[in-house]
């Protein structure tokens, strides 16, 4: 397995993960030996559809899994030194939100309705490091006015007092607080309007390029991809399958997967009439298929796609690819 | 026979809520004083942030709310003044496709019975013919084979099969309207063609009239076509007109802020994109609703007049309506 990037360049690596979950219909197998490299500043954005492992993937750099689910293999190394994956209790809970922080799905619904919103921040502040409350607050205000809200009023709210894209932007605020080096973002925006929208993706994308942090950004939702990410991933069935740049893959997209991904997305831009669905169904996760796990969906597959699952492999100009079609 | 299938004339709805621990009484406009028309067959959407009051326009056409003011008119007639008959055979003609298909579709009903329970309420099927005319349903969704279906509980549909039934249940009484509800957001954009591809399927084989209700002007631009588009904003119609040229040069300043806030699938735009010149990210309270153009607190060409008189949605030739004192 060789994917491109010196070590010091990447910020976390993924290798092998495999991450299983215990159901009573039997074993799913979410993540399937997902290779992933995220490196320092970048925005990386992780593409897939609904039930690929997207979001059980991003959960596994924090190592959080549900209690009916396991790690079955793989390593998680966070700047080349620390193994994510054996870390003890102790040391794990200093290790999330100070070095990696996340921002959940539905976050606007993670805040305590019962709490004002700077007791928020004190909370977790206080659970990491020892500060006087009023330090906290400085530094809280001053995340508060990066996200566009007004410290003295929205300080003092309780959740129930803001809107959607108003508590979006207070999580946002929240995951600043201990400075971590890398924030995951799980769909962010997918419960809000689309001007609420766009402010939260510029907001990141100004974050970003004025303190250089790097951020794991999921959807299911292409549009909102080019309007933020540098790198993208592609994801299928718990593998990943094409990453490139963000121009590379939407110009030139390799995969046949991420291919249809594209012609899938409307845009007021583009001719509708080139706009296809996806062809045939999402297999059954629980019998997935064999070879390359695309090919029942592809119009390409090859007897050997149906046999033997195509690794992911560099193709050059940056780029890695799991598919025969262009690796013979 | 009449040229528009359904008409809302005027229409307002009132909601009086209460606030805080005192209940102190306040009224919500959610739909304040609209006027629109869909024509057989004809396709609308209608667009705007959530709480605009989109979803109450689409329940007033249907019959679900009864206006505070104004009348709606089906094939002519004020729905709220039919008979029960009248009334019923209405409610047959005009459906509905909501946007969540888990919480529309009971979880404690087989398919079997969900898509039954209308067709006999209608006389549609009689009890011999019932189990066939819910298969040809199932097929006509493109949920084969049949059998497979029509036993199970919801619980065993993924999102996009139970849409598909949902929609399988709206046109199985032979509507002659549909109201569909943000009926594809909640499916994974991958899936929101396919669910589309099948509404127009089905619109074009049965000549139906749509309302087409989302907040993605991506998605009614595939979805309508050269169909009409209404925009709104808290309550009022702002702008509408043929959909394809309110895209292409909108003039409502809250139109071009929808279109310029819209995400382009295109890197090299979308980065070079600057983002909306809105005075105030935030939608002001529907409860208490600036004065004038509503829009005026977030509009960036605003002028003293925008917030004292309420502008009126004019007519300004090509099929197109505005409420702007500017354009």
């Amino acid at each position: 397995m060789t994917l491109k990037g010196s070590p010091e360049d990447i910020l976390i690596s993924v290798r092998n993960l495999t991450v299983t979950f215990r159901v009573p219909r039997g074993i799913l197998v979410a993540v399937d030996r997902a290779n992933l490299d995220i490196r320092k500043g970048e925005i990386l954005a992780l593409v897939g559809e609904s039930g690929c492992g997207k979001t059980v993937l991003a959960h596994s750099l924090l190592n959080i899994v549900d209690p009916n689910g396991e790690i079955k293999s793989g390593k998680i190394l966070f700047k080349n030194e620390i193994d994510v994956l054996s870390l003890p209790e102790e040391e794990l809970r200093k290790f999330r939100w100070k070095k990696v922080a996340i921002i959940f799905q539905a976050a606007q619904n993670s805040l305590n309705p019962v709490m004002r919103v700077y007791e928020h921040a004190v909370d977790t502040t206080l659970a990491h490091e020892k500060v006087s409350e009023n330090e906290i607050y400085k530094k809280f205000s001053e995340m508060l006015k990066w996200v566009r809200l007004e410290p003295e009023r929205v300080s003092r709210l309780y959740p129930h007092e803001a809107s959607g894209g108003m508590k979006q932007r207070i999580i946002s605020a929240l995951s600043l607080l201990l400075d971590p080096e890398l924030l995951i973002l799980d769909e962010p925006t997918s419960a809000l309007d689309v001007l609420t929208q766009a402010y939260i993706l510029k907001f990141l994308r100004n974050l970003h390029e004025q303190t250089g942090m790097t951020m794991l950004y999921i959807t299911h939702d292409l549009a909102t991809v080019a309007e933020i990410a540098d790198r993208v991933a592609i994801m299928y069935l718990g593998q990943i399958v094409e990453t490139g740049g963000v121009d590379q893959i939407f110009y030139d997209p390799k995969h046949p997967y991420t291919e249809a991904l594209i012609k899938a997305t409307p845009s007021l831009l583009s001719d509708i009439s080139e706009i296809k669905p996806l062809p045939g169904p999402l297999p059954d996760p629980f019998s997935p298929p064999p070879g390359c796990k695309f090919h029942p969906r592809c119009a390409f597959a090859t007897d050997r796609c149906r046999k033997i699952p195509p690794p992911l492999v560099d193709i050059g100009d940056d780029r890695t690819l799991a598919c025969y079609k262009e690796v013979k | 026979m009449p040229d528009s299938l359904i008409e809302a004339r005027s229409v307002s709805k009132y909601f009086r809520i209460s606030r805080g621990a005192i209940k102190e009484a306040a009224i919500l406009k959610a739909v304040d004083d609209a006027s629109m028309e869909i024509k057989n067959g004809e396709t609308v959407c209608l667009v705007g942030e959530s709480g605009c009051g989109k979803s109450t326009l689409g329940r007033l056409l249907l019959g679900l709310l009864e206006p505070t003011h104004g009348s709606i008119l089906y094939k002519g007639k004020d729905i709220w003044n039919m008979n029960a008959r009248e009334f019923m055979e209405y409610r047959r003609n005009a459906q509905i496709i909501h946007q969540d298909p888990y919480d529309a579709i009971n979880p404690v009903r087989t398919i079997y019975s969900s898509l039954s329970g209308p067709l006999l309420h209608y006389k549609l099927a009689n009890r011999s013919n019932v189990r066939e005319k819910v298969a040809e349903l199932l097929e006509l969704v493109g949920l084969i084979p049949a059998s497979d279906f029509m036993n199970r509980f919801p619980c065993r549909l993924s999102g996009g099969q139970l849409q598909r039934i949902a929609i399988a249940r709206a046109i199985s009484v032979n509507p002659s309207f549909i109201v569909a509800d943000e009926a594809v957001s909640m499916l994974d954009a991958s899936l929101r063609i396919n669910i589309l591809n099948l509404l127009l399927d089905l619109k074009k084989k049965f000549n139906l009239a749509c309302l087409f209700i989302t907040h993605d002007l991506a998605i009614a631009r595939y979805f309508a076509k050269d169909g009409r588009v209404i925009i709104m904003y808290l309550g009022n119609i702002v702008e509408s007109g043929n959909l394809e040229e309110v895209i292409r040069k909108p003039m409502h300043p809250y139109t071009e802020v929808l279109i310029e806030a819209s995400p382009v699938p295109d890197p090299k735009v979308a980065k070079s994109r600057p983002l909306p010149n809105l005075r105030s990210v935030e939608i002001p309270s529907a409860i208490n609703p600036p004065p004038g153009c509503k829009f005026h607190t977030r509009c960036p060409y605003a002028i003293d007049k925008c917030s004292k008189e309420v502008p009126e949605l004019r007519d300004v030739g090509g099929g197109r309506k505005i409420a702007c004192h500017l354009r």
